[in-house]
């Protein structure tokens, strides 16, 4: 397998200019004579705008275990869960079984439903037949900061 | 068909916000308890079903709650605002123009809707995929009978649209008090009238009951009728007044402990006005002793006017201390303190004294105290006009559910193992 080198990408220039309410003009016309470049007013970046697409539905909620290790889910981590999406094969779900949320993923085929981990340790859990078994919300994005504040 | 009001009113809300994170308490009894008196205000239907009321005080009903087993909650006002908001964000979308009548109701205007069922039932779904909460929607032609709807809608399915040939028909099984902004009073009056029912009030004289009821009867009368008397503003009116107050851990005489918790209710007021952006006209301070016991006649209320309508905590605390003094018997046990503020308007409507003091401003002092309160949400970091720890004197919270969706230290966790 040949070795790839992690390469970070300037990300920034590739930002769609002036969304929504962003103000067209930021200097007052009385203030004078506007800089130049005035009109090419962008706000910051902005984590939200990255990993939110529906506010009011979007909750964090933290990990804890390391079942999903293999989707590179680990301890610790805050995942984002949009209540929106519609849960399909493959999606990772944060789901409520037998009291308890827990983060999983579906899978769907013919005939049968199943919560499996990422990880050999655990079992899948078919949840065909089970009543207390309900899937939460979809997991769309997954937070982690390196190092200590 | 022309324009007709719904309501979402959503079911059992606070118990529905604390079972959001806790799958366990899926048809399991649970019940809220208010934050500052430690009564029932909110319970699912299993408590319900073992008719505990509404408003008892946590310590009459202890060992029920212990033989079934009952979650028991303080109100984590925190979360049910975070989820209302989302609710009705979510409700919005659907909707031309939306009034937030509570925390948990909200009116809507339908109009032109081809297929109403449908588009209600799908409000209804959506809401709870996105937000996780239950609510029940009614239909009907006013206001009053919206409400009258959601009731039947609770009943069945969680939706209902009441047509007007349908209300016409169950009218007179409907009595009168059990309709929307009937209260105990205006009842009596109706009953003393010979009016106990929706129908008796729809079929009565039209001017005999604008002269026995006024303005109000006429109205009712014709919100019955079907007719949309009171409108769905999506602009809300300024609260006409805020209160603040809390019950203490164990009663006290002493002063000093009365002093601080004015202090803290006055702060707390005086920053919700300014993130209303309102001021206050008048300012109340009540001292209330037990209701049972030799103390009962005790305590009271004073009001003042403030000499120009503010939200600035420096003033609102002096003025709290000294009605205090005025009101302050030595030797009287008090159970529960509260400041309420009155008149309040917008800030920007004002009009300056004619013979202003000279201002001290506070206003940028007062701007960084809020935001730095808001960071710690839940807590305030900057007090002043107190000199002991709240803990002294606030009744501790029997179980506050964690602030879920608005501290990251809160956020519920989810299992990989």
């Amino acid at each position: 397998m040949s070795k790839r080198e992690t390469v970070a990408t300037a990300i920034s220039a590739a930002r769609p200019a002036l969304i929504g309410t962003s103000p067209l003009y930021a200097a007052q016309p009385a203030a004078g004579f506007p800089a130049p470049g005035d009109d090419l007013v962008e706000r910051p970046l902005d984590l939200n705008e990255l990993m939110v697409d529906n506010e009011t539905a979007t909750f964090f909620v933290r990990v804890s275990g390391e079942s999903m290790e293999g989707a590179k889910i680990f301890d610790g981590d805050i995942l984002v869960v949009d209540r929106s999406i519609t849960p399909e094969s493959g999606s990772i779900v944060v789901a409520a079984i037998y009291g308890e949320l827990v983060v999983k993923q579906l899978r769907q085929s013919a005939d049968r439903t199943e919560l499996v981990s990422a990880h050999a340790d655990y079992q899948p859990i078919d949840i065909n037949q089970a009543d207390d078994v309900y899937v939460w919300g979809v997991v769309t994005g997954c937070v982690r900061r390196i190092g200590k504040r | 068909m022309g324009e007709l009001v719904g309501l979402i009113d959503c079911n059992n809300f606070f118990v529905s916000c604390e079972r959001l994170f806790r799958p366990d308490l899926q048809n399991k009894p649970v019940l809220v308890l208010s934050s500052n008196d430690g009564c029932v205000v909110a319970r699912s239907q299993e408590v319900k079903d073992m008719s505990i009321p509404m408003g008892v005080p946590h310590f009459q009903i202890k060992d029920i709650i212990k033989d079934k087993g009952i979650a028991v909650f303080s109100g984590n006002l925190t979360l049910y605002r975070d989820i209302s908001r989302r609710v009705f964000a979510v409700v919005a979308e659907s909707f031309a123009k939306l009034e937030q009548y509570s925390i948990d109701e909200a009116f809507v205007i339908l109009s032109d809707v081809t297929d109403l069922q449908q588009l209600i039932a799908q409000v209804k779904d959506n809401v709870f995929t996105q937000t996780g909460m239950p609510v029940s929607i009614g239909v009907a032609s006013s206001k009053t009978l919206a409400k009258y709807a959601v009731d039947q809608a609770k009943q069945t399915t969680g939706c209902y649209v009441l047509t007007q040939d349908e209300w016409l028909r169950s009218a007179a099984t409907v009595p009168l008090p059990t309709l929307w902004g009937v209260g105990r009073r205006l009842a009596e009056q109706y009953k003393t009238a010979g009016l106990f029912t929706a129908a008796d009030l729809m079929q009565a004289d039209q001017s005999r009951v604008a002269q026995l009821f006024g303005v109000q009867g006429t109205r009712l009368q014709a919100e019955l009728a079907g007719e949309y008397v009171h409108l769905v503003t999506s602009k809300r009116p300024l609260q006409k007044s805020l209160m603040s107050s809390r019950s203490f851990a164990t009663k006290t005489e002493n002063k000093a402990i009365l002093s601080d918790a004015l202090a803290y209710h006055a702060r707390h007021i005086a920053a919700q006005l300014r993130s209303m952006d309102a001021v206050a006209g008048t300012i109340r301070v009540s001292l209330q002793t037990s209701r049972h016991g030799d103390f009962l006649l005790r305590g009271g209320s004073l009001v003042t006017v403030l000499t120009e309508p503010t939200a600035d905590t420096f003033t609102l605390i002096s003025q709290a201390a000294q009605l205090l003094e005025s009101l302050y018997e030595p030797a009287v046990p008090y159970q529960k303190v509260g400041v309420m503020v009155g008149e309040i308007t917008n800030r920007l409507s004002l009009t300056t004294s004619l013979f202003p003091k000279p201002q001290t401003d506070n206003a940028a002092l007062l701007q960084t105290i809020d935001a730095l309160n808001k960071t710690v949400s839940g807590r305030e970091l900057i007090v002043f006009g107190s000199r002991l720890q709240t803990k002294q004197w606030q009744s501790k919270a029997v179980a506050r559910s964690a602030a879920y969706t608005t501290r990251w230290s809160d956020i519920a966790r989810v299992s990989a193992s």
